[in-house]
């Protein structure tokens, strides 16, 4: 094959592939990763026979290229994956995106990262250097978690069939994990110098040794929280892989901490790491029946680096994993006079989405990032943005509420408008009045803090109040928000013929 | 919903199709009185599917009615038919139960008389045991059931029920038809469609055999059997295959 009809990124590589190996010295194979291999029929090697060009320059396709390598085709695989990544990514960027939420998100959030290290609150100084160094590694075992190894379910036809490949693919997919956790660490470890070059006066020995360690045992963590996913399924699965970050995030927090008096720990722990992960990689290589696992690893991955993308598409989201729902096992309701079908549906609707971990992560974010915001900022403006948080709230609530009318199950029935629209008001308020009034709370303790006195009385007020506001911009913001189920086509029927939410019970006991 | 004043329904399908200009059903009418059960049969590609789909409102292109007590579908209030999909329909964070409730609320059903034929539904088809389980991790066949229960909840007035038989196992499909034979005698009609010949014959008092998009043949069995010219005997696998021309070339009776 020409170096004009070869993949770009393996012109250069002038490897022969294993299979060609076998051809020219005429062995086996090396032992494969499928359990049952079939036995190997591979012709001896002609001798000498001329290769006929003109046979080649027709059939192109039937000769593997020359350069064809188990580093190529990773690298292939890798650059592949990150073009699909970022070509998702892309479809959600636009200028408004940038200029809307980016630049505001940067700016915002820079300011409040400036001030907090300009002046940090006491507690800072007060905390024990373990205790970031802990979280720091929390950091970097959560991100970039798993063990990446490119695989693809089409390996299990041929290329699992060749050992040597697979070890040197997986080796190369061990290499790209590190250097992810590498990538992780100085990002993270960057966000955390103001505190450690500041506060603690670490040399730089010893942000570099923190750093190894980070990086090292966040690979030796990617490799046990693969092995145990290897073991294990369901609950067992989930908790050992939780487990084991809770381990290594302590171990290191304490690694830190007993540093301080014993200097040779340093060394003991990087060693103890770098042995352990050089163990746990030997043993990795020589695992087999991985593909499966691998695949599903490599899915997952992709699911998590675009699913923020198409959280809301039915197809893309996960199933949940047990058979049982983890809360709300019963069907005890949640809200109070549920048995009143708008108020049963928002009970409903409520349970769906705190089972759903990406809606509970946003509802988290939105409240913290909302109460920094009120923390941070000067008291006029923490009144403003409480206000516009409500609407803010309202405003997802309501797509979530109605994205839920949109499921295909829920399409199935036909819903009264006014039932539709009196359960979505239910939903919202059930969902966003909570956390509206606990920022109220916010705006009243900021308010006693500053001024003190009688204004602490506002501390009780301002969540009460709260409650009634949010009602008060829930209702005004319903009436021109997207409704949960379409318009009926047909003429409006007079106020007197309108049929009323609370007529639903009314009318199936009449019709039955 | 009550089927005391139930007068059945008429589907009348002049045309329909997924494309402008290219119907793949033509002229197709029938009645489905009160309590009976219709069997919509026919070969791969005749277009029961597509009838189906036209008489729910979900083709692009159709021009048809189907009327319940002489008035349009859509007139005729919320669960006054309920349709049962041969591909379950599940919402991925509800219980069995949690769907049940849902359908219940959609038509303003009281608390107790959800709880109480809900529970009798989970009985008969056994599936009271796994009531707080997620159905999407269900086998097929118990989906299958879970989309019968949700349909026998509702108590329509008329059942459109595709490819009932699909998935489940023979002891589900002695449930199913049990459970129809109540709903028969409450009054509620059935139109299914099937390729399951032998249990249709079973289960339906009529049938609308569609070839290339048209009606065939329609009828009681004996009045199929007539149609098709096929002896008193003969079951309705019989008629199809003559019917259809495949009793020739297979070497069939």
């Amino acid at each position: 094959m020409s170096d004009e009809i070869r993949p770009a990124g393996l012109r250069d590589e002038r490897e022969p592939d294993d299979s060609e190996m076998h051809r020219r010295d005429g062995r086996k194979p090396e032992d494969t990763d499928d359990p049952e291999p079939d036995p190997w029929h591979g012709q001896e090697p002609e001798a000498d026979e001329p290769e006929d060009e003109e046979a080649d320059d027709e059939e192109p396709e039937d000769v593997l290229p020359e350069a064809f390598s188990p580093a190529g085709l990773m690298r292939e695989r890798i650059a592949a994956y990150w073009r699909k990544v970022l070509r998702s990514w892309r479809t959600a960027w636009d200028w408004t995106v940038g200029v809307y939420i980016v630049a505001p998100f940067l700016w915002i959030g820079g300011n409040i990262y400036a001030e907090f290290w300009r002046e940090p609150p006491g507690w800072v100084a007060d905390m024990p250097a373990a205790v970031p160094s802990a979280l720091l590694a929390l950091i970097v075992a959560v991100f970039a978690a798993d063990l990446r190894t490119f695989a693809d379910p089409g390996d299990g036809l041929f290329l699992r069939r060749n050992r040597a490949w697979t070890r040197r693919m997986i080796g190369i997919g061990m290499l790209y994990t590190l250097t992810a956790k590498l990538v992780v660490t100085l990002i993270f470890s960057a966000l955390l110098l103001p505190y450690h070059l500041a506060m603690v006066r670490w040399p730089a020995g010893i942000l570099l040794w923190q750093a190894a360690g980070l990086v090292c045992g966040g690979y030796v963590l990617a490799l046990v929280r693969d092995a145990v996913s290897r073991r294990w399924s369901g609950w067992r699965r989930r908790m050992s892989r939780f487990a084991a970050v809770l381990v290594w995030a302590a171990a290191w927090g304490w690694a830190v901490s007993a540093a301080e008096d014993s200097p040779a720990v340093r060394p003991a722990a990087i060693a103890l790491l770098v042995s352990g992960g050089a163990i746990l990689s030997a043993s990795r290589l020589k695992a087999q029946g991985t593909l499966f696992h691998e695949v599903e690893t490599e899915r997952d991955a992709y699911a998590a680096s675009i699913g923020w993308l198409l959280i809301d598409a039915p197809p893309v989201r996960a199933l949940p994993r047990g058979r049982r729902p983890l809360v709300f096992r019963r069907a005890r309701p949640l809200l109070p006079g549920a048995a009143a079908p708008h108020r049963r549906l928002a009970d409903l609707w409520l349970k769906t989405q705190i089972r759903r971990f990406e809606t509970v992560r946003m509802y988290a974010a939105l409240w913290g990032l909302g109460t920094a915001a009120i923390v941070q900022t000067p008291m006029w403006l923490a009144v403003a943005v409480w206000l516009v948080l409500g609407g803010l709230m309202v405003s997802w609530l309501n797509r979530l509420v109605v994205q839920w009318y949109a499921e295909p199950y829920m399409k199935m029935f036909p819903w009264p408008e006014d039932l539709a629209m009196r359960s979505a008001d239910a939903a919202r308020i059930a969902a966003g009045a909570p956390a509206f009034a606990l920022w109220g709370l916010a705006v009243g303790v900021k308010a006693g803090l500053l001024y003190g006195g009688f204004v602490w009385l506002a501390a009780a007020a301002a969540p009460a109040a709260g409650w009634w506001l949010y009602l008060a911009i829930n209702g005004w913001m319903a009436g021109f928000m997207a409704k949960p189920v379409p318009d009926k086509k047909k003429p409006a029927p007079s106020p007197d013929d309108r049929p009323q939410a609370g007529d639903a019970a009314a009318e199936f006991e009449k019709n039955n | 919903m009550s089927t005391a004043d139930w007068t059945g329904a008429q589907a009348i399908v002049e045309e329909a199709g997924y494309e402008p200009g290219k119907p793949v059903v033509r002229g197709v009418r029938f009645d489905i009185r009160p309590g009976e059960r219709v069997g919509l049969l026919g070969p791969n590609g005749a277009g029961k599917s597509t009838v189906m789909k036209g008489l729910l409102g979900q083709l692009p292109h159709w021009k048809g009615e189907l009327l319940l007590n002489g008035s349009p579908a859509a007139e005729a209030g919320p669960g006054a038919m309920a349709y049962i999909p041969e591909q379950p329909v599940l919402y991925e964070r509800l219980t069995l139960w949690e769907h049940l409730a849902l359908a219940a609320a959609s038509l303003g059903m009281p608390e107790e008389k959800f709880a109480a034929k809900a529970e009798r539904l989970l009985r008969r088809f056994r599936l009271d045991h796994v009531r707080h389980h997620y159905p999407v991790r269900f086998s097929k066949g118990m989906q299958q059931k879970v989309m019968l229960t949700v349909g026998f909840l509702l108590e329509p007035r008329l059942y459109l029920v595709d490819e009932p038989f699909i998935g489940l196992d023979p002891s589900a499909m002695m449930e199913l038809m049990q459970a129809l034979d109540e709903e028969r005698a409450r009054g509620a009609s059935v139109l299914l469609t099937t390729h399951v010949l032998d249990t249709a014959e079973r289960m339906c008092d009529r049938f609308v055999l569609l070839l290339d998009g048209r009606v065939a043949v329609s009828g009681t069995m004996e009045e199929i059997r007539r149609q098709t010219g096929c002896g008193p005997d003969a079951r309705l696998f019989d008629c199809f295959l003559k019917l259809t021309g495949m009793a020739e070339a297979g070497g069939a009776g």
